[in-house]
């Protein structure tokens, strides 16, 4: 069965970019704009992976990433941040809050293949 | 399916509205209606800009993303405030971001270093002689390459709360070359002691594939922070000594079976709103414009039965018809935008026009959510443009100017939008010098536009100024003088089926008033009969229809006939003779007279056979179905199946008084 | 997971779950911590789909611990997701599995 990806992005460019990657790897990619959008979608339907900004409107990648770890069925779901260089602080606060990686914008389409793999083995 | 031109296309249109967004934040920071979010708001919009467009190797666009940023990041924590220099220094930025950006689209390059001064006043704003460029501290020992490695992890207990699992760890291990793995048992506590959530055991690799170190430490990326590793080339490790399960283990070859390509993709619950090609829509309204005619069709042959033959289809054709209507009101909705995607253009074009001229102005924007068809938004920019522009030039005045006539020195621009029924207003208002009826009426004397012993009424003097071949600007400037007059202002618009109306008060402004169609695809008509054909008039253009009297009309050397209407004459224009009809009234007295308003030439009356009825019709291109005909504006197909021709007023009052031969012979045209 | 069994006689026997993950650790602690209170263990193992490190700390724990009480642990028919995990975090020779 291929393994459900979730990518949570305000930006449409980038959730189309990984989703269109992430497809030709045979993924299942569903989308969301922002973390409320995302949780209410997460908690109906589970996914494998997901993938979130941190920089979003409503709700930030960072309390998406630690209100999915206060879900049981999310506790050992891989977290992957996308954030840009400049985020070290942010990466540290995502990394705190349960992230399992991280991915640098703008992303090498293989990179993203081998990093997913990587956490959702 | 996505391809990656399409995904391109993706990021030039959200990084479009990104733009839009970023204006329209800073427009509220300089207004003072910065909300909480408008700072977060705007840094997002570059950051996303910067992030989609790193992905396409944009670097210019994206650099100047990246300081712009930067310096939003320092906004937002507090570390420089908002002056409105600063403001200035972040608008002309995105004026420049949008520069780049489009020279990317359309695959020219920006005039090399074009963005070196902004970029050096925006670092300097941001007290940063260079942008920390990030470069990933260079490890001289990660291009090391050994023939085998020897790995010890050891992760700490809190590993598994990341989501981070070893097993993976090490099937991407084994995934670079063979591997042996031992796993160190030794600190795992018995059952009754152990936390089932806690990492206990640790692992030696030896991993025998001559990779880089770097390849090697790329496995381990994500969990450097919650383990002890080290990574030793295989040939200066001492062997390592037996530990108590030295077991080497074949690791399985077989990759992991990868994710099923088969299954269905897409599957997102989550989709708020679909992209759908505007062709696709188009194809949706014709359908619905075609069963529109149906329904007339039907309802023509319903009305020759019996009334009380079948009253369940009577019924059912009413609600069939109400239905219908509501429909078309909602196909036609998908076609509709925003006119905020070609406002939120001007403030910049405003800007740079006022800079141009050393004028000071104010340009305020309301109602940019009105929702428009967007063929016709995407046809407002350029007469939108050209009246700033004009307000601009000839509108306000230089601060100084403003002054000693007791204004004050910066001038407002108003651009407002509101739908009133089924119509749009957009008007540009300025509190400039207003139009000088004096210099015009005498600009157009010189010009021979008006005769010398001509006298006209103020607005009559306003319309000299959407005459062909007039302009007042003394000197023809840079900003408004293009060669394009307000006459092509008003073509534009007529084209769209709007209006253009101009109300002036001299030292006081003026304001342009454009009224246009919520839709150019279907248009409340009325049905004329004129011989055997039919015509539809706009409803919209309508003022009265009437049967004259003999006495009612006169000739007009060398103008035809007019008709006297409560004192004032209009002229009368029999569409029989306009189109070569045969057969059709040729007495007034035994016809109607439909009195049409005109924006540039008054009243006309119409001489029809008479009036069949009022109905919405479905609007088809002439030009696309046959060829373009002065006083047409299109066609349509009627209940019966019949073909008539859209009046365009406009175009029959500019038309010279005589037969037009080409009438189209309705035998060969086939509407599609 | 409910253990079968009595205090003495045939090994207390029970179906490991098909998902061996994270959330399941808890439940396999409590489970193993109860069925090594009362006897020898066999765990049958073909229902397992998908394992992770957590349980197979546990699975190890728990045979250690019998171990160390001279009790027997046994898992029988492992199923290939089980066996291939268990080789590739290097425990073959540590959890016993019976093929």
């Amino acid at each position: 069965m291929a393994k459900r990806v979730m990518t949570v992005d305000d930006s449409r460019t980038m959730r189309e970019m990984v989703a269109f990657t992430l497809r030709q790897a045979g993924y299942e990619v569903s989308e969301a704009e922002d973390g409320v959008k995302a949780l209410a979608a997460l908690k109906a339907a589970p996914v494998d992976v997901v993938i979130t900004d941190l920089n979003m409107p409503n709700m930030d990648g960072v309390t998406l990433i630690r209100q999915l770890r206060a879900e049981p069925r999310y506790r050992s779901v891989p977290i992957l941040m996308l954030t840009t260089e400049g985020d070290a602080a942010k990466k540290a606060e995502g990394k705190g809050a349960g992230a399992t990686g991280w991915l640098v914008k703008p992303f090498d389409p293989a990179k993203l293949i081998d990093v997913v793999k990587r956490v959702a083995g | 399916m996505v391809t990656l031109d399409h995904l391109r296309a993706t990021y030039f249109e959200e990084a479009a509205e990104l733009l839009e967004r970023a204006y329209a934040e800073l427009a509220a920071l300089s207004e003072g209606r910065a909300g909480e979010d408008t700072v977060h708001a705007l840094f997002r919009a570059y950051h996303s800009i910067k992030g989609g467009g790193g992905a396409f190797g944009f670097t210019r666009p994206v650099g100047l993303a990246h300081v712009m940023e930067t310096l939003l990041d320092l906004v937002r924590e507090d570390r420089i405030t908002v002056a409105p220099d600063l403001l200035a220094l972040l608008l002309r930025g995105t004026d420049m971001l949008a520069d780049l950006l489009a020279a990317e689209r359309d695959g020219v390059a920006a005039t090399p270093g074009v963005e070196a001064g902004i970029l050096d006043a925006l670092e300097s704003a941001a007290k940063i002689d260079h942008i920390a460029r990030e470069q990933a501290a260079p490890v001289q020992a990660a291009a090391a390459i050994a023939d085998g490695w020897r790995i010890e992890f050891r992760p700490h207990p809190g590993l598994f709360r990341s989501a981070n699992e070893p097993l993976h760890i090490l099937r991407e291990l084994a995934g670079l070359g063979p591997v042996e793995v031992v796993a160190d048992p030794s600190r795992l506590p018995g059952i009754n002691r152990i936390d089932p959530e806690e990492a206990y055991l640790s692992w030696t690799v030896t991993l025998r594939a001559a990779v880089a170190r770097a390849q090697v430490q790329d496995v381990f990326e994500f969990v450097i922070d919650d383990c002890d590793l080290s990574i030793d080339a295989l040939d200066d490790a001492t062997e390592p000594a037996a530990t108590m399960a030295e077991r080497p283990v074949a690791t399985p070859t077989a990759e992991p079976a990868p994710p099923d390509i088969a299954a269905a993709p897409n599957a997102s619950p989550l989709a708020q709103s679909v992209r759908v090609d505007v062709a696709k829509i188009d194809r949706l309204v014709n359908l619905v414009g075609e069963l529109v005619i149906t329904q007339a069709m039907l309802a023509q042959h319903e009305a020759t039965l019996p009334p009380d033959l079948c009253p369940g289809l009577t019924r059912g054709l009413e609600t069939l018809s109400q239905h219908l209507r509501e429909l078309q009101d909602g196909v036609m909705a998908i076609r509709t935008q925003p006119v905020r995607t070609v406002f939120s253009r001007m403030p910049r074009l405003v800007r740079e026009v006022a800079g141009m001229l050393g004028k000071d102005v104010r340009l305020v924007v309301t109602g940019e959510g009105t929702e428009i068809d967007k063929t016709v938004v995407e046809q407002l920019a350029d007469p939108l443009t050209h009246l700033l522009r004009n307000a601009l030039d000839h509108g306000i005045e230089p601060p100084d100017a403003r002054e000693a006539l007791g204004k004050p020195r910066q001038g407002i621009i108003q651009l407002s939008a509101e739908q009133r029924g089924g119509r749009i207003i957009i008007e540009i208002t300025d509190d400039g010098r207003g139009i000088d009826r004096a210099r015009v009426l005498a600009r157009a004397r010189e010009r021979g536009l008006v005769s010398a012993e001509a006298t006209l009424s103020e607005s009559e003097i306003d319309e000299l100024i959407f005459l062909p071949g007039f302009s007042t600007a003394e000197t023809v400037s840079a900003v408004s003088g293009r060669g394009v007059g307000m006459d092509v202002v008003r073509r534009n618009i007529e084209a769209l089926g709007g209006r253009i109306r101009l109300e002036s008060r001299l030292g006081h402004g003026s304001r342009f008033t454009l009224t246009l169609p919520l839709t150019l695809a279907v248009l409340d008509g009325l049905v004329v009969s004129v011989g055997r054909d039919a015509y539809i008039l706009p409803i919209a253009a309508i003022v009265e229809s009437l049967r004259p009297r003999r006495e009612d009309v006169r000739d007009v050397v060398g103008h035809g006939q007019v008709i006297a209407i409560r004192g004032s004459y209009v002229p009368l224009v029999p569409l029989h003779t306009r189109f070569g009809v045969a057969g059709a009234v040729n007495d007034y007295t035994r016809g109607i007279v439909v009195i049409v308003e005109t924006d540039h030439s008054g009243q006309i009356g119409l001489l029809v056979d008479d009036l069949v009825g009022q109905q919405q019709v479905v609007v088809k291109s002439l030009e696309a179905n046959w060829r373009r005909v002065d006083g047409i504006g299109g066609a349509t197909i009627l209940g019966d199946g019949r073909v008539a021709l859209i009046l365009d007023v406009a175009g029959l009052a500019a038309l010279p008084a005589v037969a037009i031969p080409a009438a189209p012979p309705r035998a060969h045209l086939h509407l599609h | 997971m409910t253990i079968a069994g009595s205090g003495h006689g045939p090994a207390s026997r029970t179906q490991l779950p098909a998902l061996l993950d994270l959330e399941a650790a808890d439940a396999l602690c409590q489970s193993l911590r109860e069925a090594l209170a009362l006897d020898d263990i066999e765990f049958d193992g073909a229902a397992v789909e998908r394992v992770a490190t957590p349980c197979l700390q546990l699975l190890l724990s728990a045979a250690t611990s019998a171990a160390g009480r001279g009790a027997q642990f046994r898992i029988t028919a492992p199923s290939e997701a089980l066996c291939t995990a268990v080789a590739e975090l290097g425990l073959s020779g540590l959890i016993p599995l019976e093929r």
